[in-house]
């Protein structure tokens, strides 16, 4: 599968009191189209960090992120606004729903940033919100009105209105728990297997199995990779072992 | 207290780029309010102060001098109220003028005295860098008063050239000092000048005398009616009205010349004032109630530490007053800087020099009543408080969940998502924006009714000359009785270089005015006439129209005001014992002739005097073509004038020559001065007889009437620019503080909902625009109040003088539409603060 996103010697460091903190160090990494990457890793070892440099959300110290063949490291801010708007989805553990504004307009904010109104596009905000199980009657009601996991789902649908080249999850389930975790990785499963390329960063080892490649990070670095075949194709038992081994080898 | 004291500072040191905003416009109130309540008594005394200090006498009446006998003195003595009275001559010149610093002629009402007369009337000691030997060295020395060295228009240093022009003459002198004048001392009075015997001698040949009558009289108050029973007494006395043989310095006349402007300045500075103290009151409440907003939680442990409401409130209270404090020390040190420069503004205005005092009850009374004022706001808003107990400050301040109606919902956007956005958010900040509408209209009000003061008496003078009431045309004529002023119209009208010729009675030979009295002739008119008013181009009625029919009249406003007088009321008027009931058709914002002035046509006089003719003749030219051109061609056709002639030394190379010229001298000194309509002389030489009729002279006078306008009152009009300017620029940096403010409180709230959207994609510029298009409704509707209390300002100061003035619309528009664009731009580069959210701090938090 071709290279979605690579980097070439990514380094990304934070001043802190005059004490200079490198937090990724001249990372080489590719991303694949259409997989669903998993970055995993102990606290402080760079995962969250990675993926804002990845997303166009942060710019790195040194080195570069490429977007395809286009270098984003040299994006100012508002081209960087502009590519996240044209290729990037975001879904946050936090969810990070606008308090202000409606579960409908959570979506069509995301949306009206990239295209002009239509009624396909409320017609598609419709058919995603249903999709991923919100029903009509909350549709205009507030962040507040709503569970974690209904504003996870909401949060979802605002990152894929656009149809993103790329999803990323930072800890997506994280504030939520087991039963509206598994709901929202389940959309994530369907919405990979449908083809759309997601990265994602975890501490969750259930979490991580829903990916098809893990990258275990520490101390900025790679450390190693997990391929495993698309969720669902073979037995989980058997899959969760042979995650499980991967990560004590890598001393997790 | 001193727990109290330590949040308060805490908060300061939180939010120091607001505290500072504020602190800023407390200081502007303070330097404002302070320095203007500290020189008002100063500046509104400075001519009573100077009368006491130098004036012999207090009040002085010019009197033509071929006009003038001693019986008059014991006409005035007869008023038992009179306590004093002297007299002696001076020139007096209604026509002179002098060369400015550019060399441009200005008109300028001259009166010239000796070193011995000046002593009569003020003892002021002469004032000078030059050395005795310097100043005996000079030909023709002369000493100015202090205005002349002061002048907002063209100031002038011993040493200078001062060139005196009377008709065709041009006398120049040397500057030797310059000396406190008590009347006679600022361009819109004249001024009166120090000149030597010989130089007055010289003088005497060209510019008429008059008497100066001083008198004193008590009570001081009542010297204006003194001279008005003198010059009723005088009418009585001579069977002919006197008013127009008199010219007027009481000092009540003298007193509100002086303090008229200076007080219009000071009361712009003192509504400045309150405009800024008004935008500090809403911008502490926004403050306090955002900084309650973000602080809830905060607020919350303090009240679970055992902190009361009250603590609380008196923290955010001492913050503001330590605020407060800052700004009026700032301001009350800026305000020392202010009051020698508004006392600087007041001589200049007035002419005279004063003392500098720095009164320091108005500065303490100022800063307690601001920094009461900012106490009280600060309290009240803080109270709420009181609102949030513990639990419910933990929950952020949500006592019940509460859920409105979703304004302008984003699946119904048509156009342009950041503006539905924008408009959402300007619904959902509905209280803070109508705290910023009331900040801006009242900002907006001060800055139209300023930019209407400034284009009314900028530069151009065209509103400022509409308020004469007056045709201020290019060449105002004044014609012999005896000449046909329609048939020199009509040669004047073919004459190159001229657009049109009207024929009145408007002109500044006011020997030629033949008054109208009116309420049984306690008020005298002075009719302005014309045959069609159609055709005048400065003379607009303010309310109904234009006298057309013989029975109509226009009023100025004031009289108008004064009498309470409206557009179809009706007003008997009285010549020569003939009473006509006039309808009054219009009003006219006139202040020329005190507001005396009649406007009637040519025939509407016929029905008073049969014989009536017009006397006067106004000129324009046409565009492009130049004034002096016209008037030495229409001078060269009908000879000089009266003036002119009647103070021509004899000249001529025989003696045929001479003859003719002193007849002619003679001839113009009867038909100026003795009301003669016709001379004829004859002088026999041996066998020749040398003959000659005073047919020839047709004109009395020319003079330039806007010229003499923008003299006398273009100083004056610069200050009140000034301060119209000064005006605008305050209003401008309050409503950029406010939006300003606005902005980083807004950012500061809503940082969390700024990032998320910056994380979506939308960019720094995008987002700034909408937070700046969110307070456009608000923009928009307060200009539009604005302008609306601007307009209202504006018609309730000036209504009463000059009635509805013609308004500059276009530049009204032009303005309302920056104010809003100007608005927006405060509130783009105020939320350029976006730039420095920081996706990842916020995500990672």
């Amino acid at each position: 599968m071709a290279a979605i996103l690579h980097t070439e010697k990514l380094c990304k460091s934070f001043s802190n009191g005059g004490i200079q903190h490198h937090i990724i160090k001249n990372l080489d990494l590719q991303i694949r189209e259409k997989d669903f990457t998993v970055i995993m890793g102990a606290s402080g070892s760079g995962k969250s960090t990675l993926l804002y440099a990845l997303s166009g959300m942060d710019t790195p110290t040194l080195g570069s992120v490429f977007f395809g063949e286009t270098d984003i490291s040299k994006y100012n801010n508002d081209e960087l606004a502009i590519f996240r708007r044209e290729n990037c989805g975001f879904v946050f553990q936090s969810i990070y729903l606008l308090e202000n504004m409606t579960v409908f307009d959570n979506i069509m904010t995301g949306a009206l940033a990239l295209r002009k109104n239509s009624p396909e596009l409320v017609k598609k905000a419709e058919t995603l919100l249903k999709k991923v199980g919100i029903e009509e009657k909350l549709w205009n009601k507030y962040p507040n009105q709503l569970s974690g996991g209904e504003c996870q789902r909401v949060g979802i649908v605002r990152a894929i209105i656009n149809d993103p080249k790329i999803l990323f999850a930072d800890e997506p389930t994280g504030s939520l728990n087991s039963a509206s975790s598994r709901d929202v990785l389940d959309i994530f499963t369907e919405l990979n297997t449908d083809g759309q390329s997601i990265v994602m960063v975890t501490h969750d080892i259930k979490t991580a199995m829903r990916g098809n490649r893990v990258i275990f990070l520490r101390d900025g670095a790679v450390m190693g990779e997990h391929e495993m075949p698309q969720y669902g194709t073979d037995d989980v038992k058997k899959r969760q072992e042979r995650l499980q081994a991967f990560l004590d080898e890598m001393g997790w | 207290m001193e727990r109290i004291l330590r949040i308060s500072l805490a908060n300061i040191k939180k939010h120091k780029k607001q505290t500072a905003l504020l602190g800023i416009l407390i200081m502007f109130c303070m330097a404002i309010t302070a320095s203007a309540a500290a020189s008002w008594f100063d500046v509104t005394n400075i001519f009573p102060t100077v009368a006491d200090q130098i004036a012999v006498h207090k009040n002085v009446l010019y009197i033509s001098d071929n006009y003038f006998d001693e019986s008059f003195v014991d006409i005035l003595r007869e008023d038992e109220r009179v306590t004093d009275i002297d007299h002696y001559s001076v020139l007096y010149s209604t026509t002179a003028k002098y060369l400015d610093k550019t060399g441009e002629e200005r008109a300028l009402e001259m009166v010239f005295t000796t070193f011995e007369n000046h002593l009569r009337i003020e003892r002021s000691p002469i004032e000078t860098s030059l050395s005795d030997k310097e100043i005996a060295a000079m030909a023709h020395p002369v000493y100015l008063p202090y205005g002349a060295r002061e002048s907002l228009n063209s100031a002038f240093t011993e040493g200078d050239t001062f060139d005196v022009v009377q008709g065709s003459k041009v006398f120049s002198f040397t500057i030797a000092g310059f000396y406190e004048c008590y009347s006679r001392c600022e361009t819109n009075d004249g001024y009166q000048l120090i000149v030597t015997d010989s130089d007055y001698i010289t003088l005497m040949n060209v510019i008429d005398k008059r008497e100066a009558l001083l008198y004193d009289c008590d009570p001081l108050n009542e010297c204006d009616d003194v001279a008005n029973i003198f010059e009723d007494r005088l009418t009585e006395y001579l069977g002919e009205d006197a008013g127009m043989k008199i010219i007027i310095g009481t000092y009540a006349n003298n007193q509100f010349k002086s303090v008229v402007f200076s007080s219009a300045v000071l009361l712009i500075m003192v509504f400045m004032a309150v405009v800024v103290l008004i935008a500090s009151a809403i911008m502490i409440r926004f403050r306090i109630a955002g900084d309650i907003q973000d602080q809830i939680q905060s607020i919350g442990v303090l009240e679970a530490l055992g902190y009361t409401s009250k603590d609380i409130s008196l923290a955010y209270t001492a913050e503001y007053l330590l605020t407060a404090l800052a700004g009026i020390i700032t301001g009350t040190a800026a305000s020392f800087f202010l009051i020698p420069v508004i006392h600087r503004l007041g001589e200049k205005l007035s002419g005279h020099h004063t003392e500098c005092h720095i009164a320091v009850l108005p500065v303490i009374i100022t800063a307690t009543v601001i920094f009461l004022f900012v106490g009280i706001i600060a309290y009240l808003r803080s109270g709420m408080v009181k609102k949030f107990p513990p639990v419910q400050a933990f929950r952020k301040g949500i006592a019940a969940h509460h859920f409105g109606k979703n304004p302008f919902p984003l699946k119904n956007t048509k156009n342009s998502v950041h503006l539905r956005l924008a408009m959402k958010g300007f619904v959902q900040s509905a209280r803070q924006n109508i705290g910023l509408t009331v900040c801006i209209a009242i900002s907006a009000a001060a800055a139209i009714s300023g930019l209407i003061l400034a284009d009314m008496f900028g530069s151009d003078f065209k509103v400022a000359a509409r308020m004469t009431g007056a045709e201020l045309s290019d060449l105002n004529i004044s014609v012999a009785g005896y000449a046909d002023t329609e048939e020199l119209a009509e040669n004047i009208r073919s004459m190159p270089g001229v657009r049109k010729v009207l024929t009145g009675t408007f002109s500044m030979d006011f020997g030629s005015w033949k008054t109208l009295s009116a309420y049984d002739r306690s008020e005298e008119m002075y009719p302005v006439s014309y045959a069609d008013f159609d055709e005048c181009e400065n003379i607009i009625p303010s309310s109904g129209a234009l006298p057309v029919h013989d029975n109509e009249i226009a009023i100025s406003q004031l009289f108008a005001s004064q009498h309470g007088l409206k557009a179809g009321d009706n007003l008997t008027l009285e010549q020569n014992r003939i009473k006509k009931n006039c309808i009054i058709s219009g009003i006219v914002a006139s202040i020329t002739n005190n507001g005396h002035n009649l406007y009637i046509t040519h025939e509407g006089m016929k029905r008073f005097d049969p014989t009536f003719r017009p006397n006067s003749l106004d000129v324009y030219i046409e565009d492009g073509a130049d004034k002096d051109t016209v008037k030495a061609q229409i001078l060269g056709t009908y000879g000089k004038t009266i003036t002119d002639t009647r103070k021509e030394s004899v000249s001529g190379d025989t003696a045929e020559e001479r003859i003719r010229s002193a007849a002619e001298q003679k001839m113009a000194e009867l038909l100026a001065n003795h009301n003669v309509d016709h001379v004829e002389y004859a002088v026999q030489i041996g066998d020749k007889l040398i003959t000659g009729t005073s047919g020839g002279f047709l004109i009395r006078n020319v003079s330039n009437l806007s010229e003499i306008m923008r003299t006398q009152i273009g100083g004056i009009f610069s200050a009140i620019v000034g301060a119209s300017w000064a005006f605008l620029g305050i209003a401008a940096i309050v409503v950029a503080v406010i939006i300003v403010n606005i902005m980083e409180q807004t950012i500061r709230r809503q940082r969390k909902e700024l990032g998320i959207m910056l994380s979506m994609g939308y960019t720094s510029k995008q987002l700034m625009a909408q937070l700046a298009m969110r307070i456009m409704p608000a923009a928009v509707i307060a200009v539009i109040l604005g302008v609306f209390g601007g307009l209202g300002i504006y018609s309730v100061v000036c209504g009463f003088m000059f009635g509805a003035t013609p308004l500059n619309i276009p530049i009204i528009i032009i303005a309302a539409v920056m104010m809003i664009l100007f608005c927006f731009v405060c509130g783009y580069l105020g939320a350029h603060r976006i730039k420095t959210i920081s996706i990842t701090e916020l995500m990672t938090e």
